[in-house]
């Protein structure tokens, strides 16, 4: 028999036995659907931190720390040796931070171009002149290759010192009617020093920041100076302390001569711990593969409920036809056929489940997306994606579990004596 | 040889005749007298404990699988007494299975179908499920189906078993007819004598053995040597020993 009448066959017999077929199918069409969301899922949340990392880290610029610990969260069992560069006074675990002389030497390697020390300040408060409202928030460092999304106003190349953006949270707190009634109008942060002295300067706002669905908070909310300005209130607020010397970590970018690798290597050669985006893309992208495991983990449990669903199915299947079979067999059907027949059937099985099972994933998926992106916060962003290749490689990965789980009862048709088959009545 | 140890029976003792051309067999027994085992052996479905079956000279015994599938495939057509017909299916689909297994083209196949459904009178139910026809109109599917391969021999066990005596008549006229018309050999199966009679031949079994061979007409059943079975389209020797 030709295999396309074997199919045909198969395919018939199915339809003789819709319930059957159905209700084997959709055991199969679990796990289908539940490989179907984790493989989109997983799509989605790797094209997400591949936004987010986008959105929030320059893909040019490496990420300098000192201390080894730096970059892994391995806070160390053991007492660290002390060091000058220890920054004692930060509290929380001891590490080495960058000294000025340490800027100076990464600032002097070939083809590199800035370098921004990322400073950690508080301000005491944020106010406007003549205002009793103050409000508290980190002193940002503003990075021209890093845009923040904005409100209101046009973000320049550089803050000049005296300028300053304002992240619209602070708005309705420093009592602005609008974003557009906030620019040009003059805001106050003062700082303080341990030992309580403060010093308090007068900036103009450029332009109202917002928060993007993208943006990480790495920092509290605060107002962006200058890198210049924020070094100048980092010497007020830790002068006369070692802390004054000492910067956690630095943005390092070189010019287009060398790649974020190039430069990373250039930094650890160096004697510095470094991370490019794409490092730091790969890190969330492991905790995303791992989550996505465990899912598909639980998608192979059901199918593997499915597969003894699809032996016994197809069993019983076997055993009511054993007159039908015996028939084709005294037709001189060979044993091949017989047993391809059994095995195309459960096959087709797969398919059907399969496609069920994705088709109502990519429905559900669909519908359901913009309510997730909204429920986690993801923006405009999908957390299902559904890619075509991956659901046909699914799909045919399902008809290949159904074939094997086929296996058996065609063995048994195929094996079936014509006469006693016959004789069943 | 059937059943195991102490429990085991021979069906068929001492077998030996010798059919003439296009002849059409009837054996006749009771229940138990081993006639559709020698059926079985000679449609290739069951195999002797001793003895041969001879084909093409060559030995059903000693044929391969595959070589045995295609003999039944090509040359051999079955009847059974309770039709056998698949109910979900359509009548062409049915008729069609024979075709399907010995790999003939769809085209050739569906013009194939449609003359063996004339032969039979079931050309207006082509499409009807087999579920829905009359005992009558599936047993002359059956018939459609037995003859679709334009077999050499057909079988037929018990084919009017399941019928009215009516319907029968007609059912046995049919096949006499296709027979005549397609010049095959009839091997049938019955218990019932009138039926019997109708047959070049009639061979009585009792027991596994012959007790009476009754002929008509110019065809002679030779008993003297081995069992042998011929046919002028088949052209070769089948032969039982049991």
């Amino acid at each position: 028999m030709k295999v396309t009448d074997t199919i045909k066959r198969s395919g018939r017999n199915l339809r003789a036995a819709k319930l059957r077929t159905l209700l084997t199918a959709l055991a199969i069409s679990v796990g289908g659907f539940t490989l179907t969301v984790t493989l989109a899922a997983s799509a989605g949340a790797h094209m997400y931190t591949n936004n987010l990392v986008k959105a929030n880290f320059d893909p040019k610029a490496v990420f300098v720390a000192k201390d080894k610990n730096y970059f892994s969260n391995s806070n160390g069992d053991t007492p660290q040796a002390y060091t000058s560069d220890l920054a004692t006074g930060r509290g929380g675990t001891l590490q080495k931070e960058l000294t000025s002389q340490d800027i100076t030497k990464i600032k002097a390697l070939p083809h590199v171009t800035q370098v921004l020390p990322t400073y950690n300040l508080s301000a005491q408060f944020v106010t406007r002149p003549d205002s009793t409202a103050k409000y508290t928030g980190s002193i940002n460092v503003y990075d021209s290759a890093q845009k923040p999304s904005i409100k209101a106003g046009q973000l320049p190349d550089d803050l000049t010192n005296g300028e300053v953006l304002l992240p619209d949270a602070y708005l309705k707190p420093l009592k602005f009617s609008s974003a557009q009634a906030a620019l040009g109008q003059s805001v106050v942060i003062q700082v303080r020093q341990l030992s309580g002295k403060t010093l308090a300067k007068t900036y103009g706002v450029v332009a109202v920041t917002t928060k993007s669905s993208l943006s990480l908070d790495f920092n509290a909310v605060g107002p962006y100076v200058s890198a210049d300005e924020a070094g100048q209130l980092n010497s007020f607020i830790n002068g006369g302390t070692v802390l004054a010397n000492l910067v956690p970590t630095a943005i390092v970018r070189a010019d287009s001569t060398l790649s974020a690798d190039q430069l990373k290597a250039e930094i650890t050669k160096a004697g510095f711990q470094a991370r490019t985006a794409q490092d730091l893309e790969q890190f969330i992208g492991q905790i995303v593969n791992v989550l996505g495991v465990i899912i598909a983990v639980f998608g192979l449990i059901t199918l593997v409920a499915s597969f003894f669903g699809v032996v016994n199915t197809q069993y019983i299947s076997v055993l009511e036809r054993t007159r039908e079979i015996g028939l084709m067999k005294a037709l001189g059907m060979s044993r091949r056929t017989v047993s391809r027949l059994f095995m195309i059937e459960a096959t087709w099985i797969g398919f059907i489940g399969a496609a069920l099972g994705a088709g109502i994933a990519i429905i559900a998926g669909t519908l359901l997306n913009p309510w997730i992106s909204k429920k986690i916060n993801f923006g405009n962003q999908h957390l299902l994606i559904f890619k075509p290749a991956q659901i046909i490689a699914l799909i045919i990965f399902l008809m290949l579990i159904t074939t094997i789980a086929g296996l058996l009862p065609a063995r048994k048709a195929a094996k079936l004596d014509p006469i006693e088959a016959l004789r069943t009545e | 040889m059937y059943g195991k140890k102490d429990n085991a029976f021979s069906a068929l003792k001492s077998v030996s005749f010798k059919v003439p051309d296009k002849a059409s067999l009837a054996i006749i027994g009771k229940s138990g007298s081993g006639k559709s085992t020698l059926m079985h052996i000679i449609g290739g479905l069951d195999h002797p404990t001793e003895g041969e079956v001879i084909v093409n000279g060559q030995s059903l015994e000693k044929l391969k699988r595959k070589a045995m599938d295609k003999f039944r495939a090509n040359d051999l057509g079955f009847v059974f007494q309770s039709f056998f017909v698949e109910g979900n299916q359509t009548t062409y689909q049915n008729v069609a299975l024979p075709l399907e297994i010995a790999e003939v083209s769809v085209r050739k196949r569906k013009q194939i179908v449609r003359e063996a459904l004339e032969q039979v009178e079931l050309s207006d139910k082509i499409n009807s499920k087999a579920k829905n026809l009359s005992g009558g109109q599936k047993q002359r599917l059956a018939i459609a189906r037995a003859i679709v391969n334009t077999p050499k021999l057909i079988m037929a066990d018990e084919p009017t078993g399941n019928l009215d005596s009516a319907t029968g008549d007609k059912i046995v006229d049919l096949l006499f007819d296709l027979q005549k018309k397609t010049g095959s050999m009839l091997v049938m199966v019955t218990h019932d004598s009138d039926l019997a009679a109708r047959c070049d031949i009639q061979i009585s079994l009792k027991d596994g053995e012959i007790v009476s061979v009754k002929e008509k007409g110019s065809k002679k059943a030779d008993l003297s040597t081995s069992v042998e079975m011929t046919s002028g389209r088949l052209a070769d020797k089948v032969k039982v020993q049991g």
